[in-house]
């Protein structure tokens, strides 16, 4: 293999590449790099065999097609010490060559039979959809099940498209959250798995801020997402994702529109006094008045109050005020809508009628000696 | 006037009792053999206050002739030996003749029974060892035995039976070897009139161990399989990841009868040998199948004990197929499955560790949660500064599992996770006696499988759970169901806490005080909760348990009694290096 390639482009193609190596040393040959050369692209593969990342670099001069597995560590090492240059990469009998202006190093390379295969994308049955949707989807539900490893099915987000309908929901147990959107779907694929945490946080990495069309492909194994760029793979978690619509209360009888900076805001003050094993926050609802109250033993107290339009019955129930600013940071309306029913159902966020966020109260008990 | 007596038959027949019939599921126990030994292919047991009060077993065995009936409360009565030689090569559970009296002397009992074909049948009753008249009652084909007000004559013993749970634990355990044993017998049974399980007749053995203990575990079942002369051993093993920290789980059949034989035994732990962590044992479905004259089951009048003539052959036969099987599934792709979990839940301490960790040092500093990118504590220099208030003194981690820490002198070592795990066991306990305990509810109730045995147990303790903010409910028979936990405890991985709650109250008696299974429970929370041996900590997490220990009495010993830390007094090491 002989190729050159611009310094600046190698080193964002590392930049991405290098998130997926693990950090264990079980398996030595996990923690290369294969570089393959061909045409007039150069393609940088790292796999954890979880997941695994492809990432094409066009601007480049193959002047001899090959591939070499070497140490990523290494060879990033080198990359990050030049600006704006031009590098040659050239393998013989095993050993990588890499020059730029005075400098000269020599990486021993792997047998690339060694390497795990990385899963390619081949174009058959896949949906396309906006990338921004799909990093919005994304966004508005990851964040529930990155606290959560205590549960397999549910330690990953689950994704659904069915008809013309792309959905993914989160749950930790405590609470859930279920985004919605309109796609293109002309072929009519039905696809529902559940992708590890890990893997979705590596999707948004791969998708770029321009405007762009990416395709998804699902089989039993496995979800492999393509941009123009990079190619991405996951493992799927196994399993079925709990029957979560039918535990989604319905009857609710109370409902009351926020503000959301307001509402943040006061959350944010009245978590103040709480502490880690004593998250508890209580919500009045009364005569247009939230009230907020939290009292921790051995730390303090707070109330905290906000005018609101509420007219329904009074209600006063306990919420993790963690979970609600979770929610908050990822809205992106001014208004959000709250609706609930009494103080042992859950609580329902809804934003538009796509996009909804429950969670289950709180309640202290009482002790009787 | 001579002072030695001969006792009279009532009394010898109520000490004869006393070695077969202990509690209500020795009952059940002779009465389901004879059941099975009349050939019944279905067996339904009826209790009423675990048995004290009723214990009914029905099945639909060949029944017995009027004049049988009348014999059968006799001692040494039995249709199952005629000969002294047949007592060497018996193939019927029971043989002795010595069950019905025992329980007709110590109980009021009733048969009813009509033979097979038969157009009535007959019914006797015996109350204390007294017979009544024997008359004609119309009755389904097959034995019902009612045994009314167990121990109502021997008051002494009727005062040592246990609470209902510990009663019916001891029954489910019984049945539940009869049904390993005979997986093609319907068994059901009802206690107050509510059913507490129904075993369908099943076709073989592994459909019945899926009904009785679930399908989770039985997917990792490594069948058994070994015949040599005349001594066939067959079954399932599971592997060594699924264990028990007692010997409750093996399951060793001789001839269809549940045995307990140290040296099979032995010969179970010694294949498991260096697979499994001390004190556990493994779970294991034993079916040996030996010549009934190589053997002798008329031991002890329960017939849990047997001597084989072979024992060193069969000894080392049930070593070999267990140790063969267990290397054939060595690389097993289950076993990756667990590890998997295993990670997970130490990630899960992990995390709740360093949440916990991060908080208390928000509350050290003053600084607070949801604090913006702005903030001087995402600062990285910040973060190594110790926090304001607390004098530092050096420490050091070793191994990731102890801490040394300079004293005035000289120096401590101290076992990180014993000595979390005690701060952790004040703090909860604390909470609770000032009764501000917070519980989140649960999404979705987690539901967790358990053995009709572990279920009686856990259920048992709903209340105390409860006040822990661990709610639990009945979910069907053997299924629980979790809608609550104690938000001081969030990442905790609820199986596993099941677990370690019945390995701690397995086998103790503390029925009705809720203080010592209260702090049971909160050991095994704090047990849980706590971080773990080598787990490397940072040093503020160091600082922090430091810290803690300094402002709270009592953190010499864990809730185990083992000590947290060890002292090392400067003058002892000058001593050691000969300075002084």
């Amino acid at each position: 293999m002989k190729v050159t390639c611009d310094s600046n482009i190698l080193k964002k193609g590392f930049h991405l590449v290098e998130t997926v190596i693990s950090s264990s040393n079980l398996k030595p040959i996990l923690q290369n790099v294969k570089i393959s050369a061909y045409d007039n692209s150069l393609e940088l593969s790292t796999t954890d065999l979880e997941v695994s990342i492809t990432y094409r670099m066009d601007c480049t001069e193959v002047l001899e097609p090959g591939t070499i597995i070497c140490s990523e560590n290494k060879i990033a090492s080198i990359i990050k010490e030049w600006d704006n240059n031009t590098i040659e990469i050239i393998e013989n009998e095993k050993v990588c060559e890499i020059s730029c202006k005075d400098d000269y190093f020599k990486i021993l390379c792997a047998d690339p039979e060694e390497f795990p295969v990385i899963p390619d994308f081949t174009d058959e049955n896949y949906v396309e959809i906006e990338n921004r949707v799909f990093a919005s989807m994304i966004r508005k539900t990851m964040f529930i099940a990155l606290g959560d490893r205590t549960k397999t099915a549910s330690s990953g987000i689950f994704f659904d498209i069915s008809n013309d309908q792309a959905k993914m929901v989160a749950n930790d147990g405590r609470r859930l959250a279920e985004i919605k959107k309109k796609i293109n779907n002309p072929r009519g694929l039905t696809i529902s798995c559940i992708i590890p945490t890990k893997g979705v946080s590596q999707i948004l990495k791969i998708l770029s801020d321009q405007e762009e069309v990416i395709r998804i492909k699902v089989d039993e194994k496995r979800i492999l997402v393509k941009t123009k760029s990079s190619t991405f793979c996951s493992q799927l978690i196994d399993g079925r994702y709990p029957d979560y619509e039918k535990i989604i209360p319905s009857d609710m009888n109370k409902a009351v529109t926020l503000n959301r900076s307001e509402f943040s805001t006061a959350v944010r003050k009245g978590a103040i006094m709480t502490i880690e094993d004593y998250k508890l926050l209580c919500f009045k609802f009364f005569n247009n008045i939230l009230e907020l109250t939290c009292s921790t033993p051995d730390v303090g107290e707070s109330k905290v109050t906000m005018a609101i339009e509420y007219r329904d019955e009074e209600l006063e129930i306990g919420f993790n005020p963690d979970y609600i600013l979770d929610f908050m940071r990822v809205v992106d309306t001014d208004h959000v809508l709250f609706e609930l029913r009494d103080n042992k159902t859950a609580g329902i966020f809804k934003v538009g009628d796509d996009y909804q966020y429950m969670i289950m109260p709180l309640k202290l008990r009482e002790m009787k000696n | 006037m001579s002072k030695i007596k001969i006792l009279s038959q009532l009394v010898v027949s109520k000490i004869a009792a006393g070695e077969v019939i202990e509690r209500p599921a020795s009952v059940i126990k002779e009465l389901v053999e004879n059941s099975i030994d009349a050939g019944a292919s279905r067996i339904e047991i009826q209790l009423e206050d675990s048995g004290k009060k009723l214990i009914r077993v029905s099945d639909n065995g060949m029944g017995m002739e009027r004049d049988d009936v009348e014999l059968a409360f006799l001692s040494h009565a039995t249709s199952k030996l005629t000969t002294a030689d047949d007592i060497f090569s018996i193939d019927t559970l029971g043989f002795r003749g010595e069950a019905l009296p025992s329980i007709g002397s110590v109980s009021q009992t009733r048969i009813v029974s009509r033979p097979r074909g038969a157009f009535t049948g007959s019914e006797i009753s015996i109350e204390g060892g007294i017979l009544q008249k024997i008359k004609e009652k119309g009755s389904p084909e097959g034995t019902q035995v009612d045994v009314h007000n167990l121990f109502y004559n021997t008051p002494v013993r009727r005062k040592f039976l246990k609470s209902t749970q510990t009663e019916m634990a001891h029954i489910s355990e019984t049945i539940t070897r009869f049904a390993l044993a005979y997986p093609a017998i319907h068994f059901n049974m009802q206690h107050n009139g509510k059913s507490v399980f129904v075993y369908p007749s099943a076709k073989d053995t592994r459909e019945r161990i899926v009904t009785i203990f679930g399908n989770e575990m039985c997917k990792e079942l490594i069948s058994v399989n070994t015949k040599e002369s005349n001594i066939s051993i067959n079954g399932y093993v599971l592997p060594p990841n699924r264990n028990r920290p007692n010997t409750k789980m093996q399951f060793v059949f001789l001839n269809g009868r549940y045995i307990r034989d140290s040296s099979i035994l032995h010969a179970v732990n010694a294949a498991y040998q260096n697979l499994l962590m001390s004190k556990r044992s493994p779970i294991v479905f034993l079916y040996l199948h030996v010549d009934s004259s190589e053997v002798d089951v008329n031991v002890h009048p329960t017939k849990i004990e047997v001597r084989f003539l072979n024992a060193g052959v069969i000894h080392d036969l049930v070593y070999s197929v267990i140790h063969s099987a267990l290397k054939r599934t060595e690389s097993h792709p289950a076993l990756q499955a667990s590890t998997q979990t295993m990670n997970s839940s130490r990630e899960s301490v992990m995390q709740s560790m360093s949440d916990f960790f991060s908080e208390t040092l928000e509350k050290n500093t003053g600084f607070q949660q949801n604090r913006n990118r702005n903030d001087y504590a995402s600062d990285p220099i910040e973060e190594f500064l110790p926090p304001k208030n607390s004098t530092v003194t050096p420490f050091l981690q070793v191994h990731n599992s102890y801490i040394v820490e300079e004293t005035d002198e000289g120096l401590n070592i101290i076992d990180q996770h014993a000595l979390h795990e005690i701060i952790l066991y004040h703090e909860i306990c604390e909470r609770i006696k000032t009764s501000k305990l917070v519980t989140q509810n649960l999404l979705i109730p987690e539901l967790i499988e358990l053995t009709p045995v572990d279920h009686v147990a856990i259920m048992r303790l709903k209340n105390d759970l409860d006040r822990l903010g661990l709610e639990i409910d009945e979910f069907g028979k053997r299924t629980i169901a979790i809608r609550t936990h104690p938000q001081i405890l969030k990442n905790l991985d609820y199986r596993d806490l099941i677990q370690g709650l019945l390995e701690e109250i397995e086998g103790n008696e503390t029925e009705g005080h809720t203080d010592t299974i209260l702090s049971k429970v909160v050991k095994i929370l704090a047990c849980k909760g706590a971080v773990k041996s080598g787990q490397r900590l940072n040093s503020q997490e160091i600082q922090t348990l430091l810290d803690k220990k300094k402002n709270r009495p009592m953190t010499n010993f864990c809730p185990h009694g083992r000590p947290t830390i060890l002292e090392f007094r400067i003058s002892e090491l000058e001593k050691q290096f000969k300075r002084k």
